[in-house]
């Protein structure tokens, strides 16, 4: 059976916290591991995946749970 | 307590805009919180360099000689995690500077990598010794010049280069001023980087007749 994500919640952080707590937290895990983030805060939401991205993991959803309120973005680590 | 990444969320503060850095990150930052630093410098050289190791988060410094209580506390404002010691090192440091008029990286006695600063006249040299591996200061000859020692200001770039240099030996980063000089000519601001050939006479790091 497939484990599900690890997931790191960084409600009630701001940026550039989100990002260093995602790369911090992406560090850890081995290559293909995927990763759950969950923000409360639009600049966040909109910046990370795009660092994230720029930096070579592969973001694989941002979904907007409750409206200007909660994102849950899911990422798997493409590399180290 | 730690929180991510082995980093307390105070670390994480404070050490944040250098994670985020991608040669330096979480492991890097743990890296420098463990090392340890010796320093054989005394005035502005020494204490500039030490507040940049210190505000890069290296986790020991240890002075050859007493610094004046303002830096002490100042570097330990500046990093609570920082533990400061003066005279011998009860452990092995990981980097050593030797920065002054005089220095010529001999100072040290371990196997640690070695910034040296010193100057000639007016340019200022910066090189990283392997100890018995590598070229050091007395393999260059002395620059010409009239003598023009470096002024305050001057001593606090040099020792911000210095700490520069240690941190990147410190986290196995950049290009290593090793068999290399970094060459200012302060009163000109010309700069330089040339190879340097470790000498079979030198007399310091040559072979023993």
């Amino acid at each position: 059976m497939t484990e599900p994500p690890a997931e790191l919640d960084l409600r009630g952080e701001v940026c550039p916290y989100t990002f260093v707590k995602t790369r911090l937290a992406l560090e850890d895990l081995p290559l293909g591991a995927e990763l759950v983030l969950l923000f409360d805060n639009p600049q966040s939401a909109d910046s990370v995946p795009r660092s994230l991205r720029r930096e070579g993991q592969e973001v694989l959803s941002v979904c907007e749970e409750s409206v200007g309120k909660l994102w849950r973005v899911h990422v798997r680590k493409g590399k180290e | 307590m730690a929180t991510l990444g082995g980093l307390s969320e105070e670390q994480i503060r404070r050490y944040s805009r250098q994670i985020l850095l991608p040669e330096v990150g979480g492991r890097g930052q743990r890296r420098l919180l463990g090392a340890h630093a010796r320093l054989h410098a005394d005035g502005t050289l020494g204490e500039v360099a030490a507040l940049y190791l210190a505000a890069a988060g290296v986790g020991a410094i240890t002075w050859a000689n007493d610094v004046p209580a303002a830096v002490r506390e100042c570097v330990a404002a500046i990093n609570p995690d920082c533990r400061l010691g003066v005279g011998e090192p009860t452990t092995a440091p990981d980097v050593e500077l030797e920065l002054g008029e005089t220095a010529s990286g001999d100072r040290s006695t371990g196997s640690a990598p070695r910034i040296v600063i010193t100057w000639h006249g007016r340019v200022a040299r910066l090189q990283r010794l392997l100890p018995g591996r590598s070229a050091c200061p007395l393999c260059l000859p002395p620059p010409e010049g009239e003598p023009a020692p470096p002024g305050p200001a001057a001593h606090a770039a040099l020792g911000s280069l210095a700490a520069v240099e240690a941190l990147n030996a410190l986290l196995g980063i950049g290009e290593p001023l090793i068999d290399r000089v970094l060459e200012l000519d302060l009163p000109t601001c010309r700069v330089e980087t040339r190879a340097v050939i470790r000498r079979p006479d030198c007399p310091q790091c040559g072979a023993p007749s």
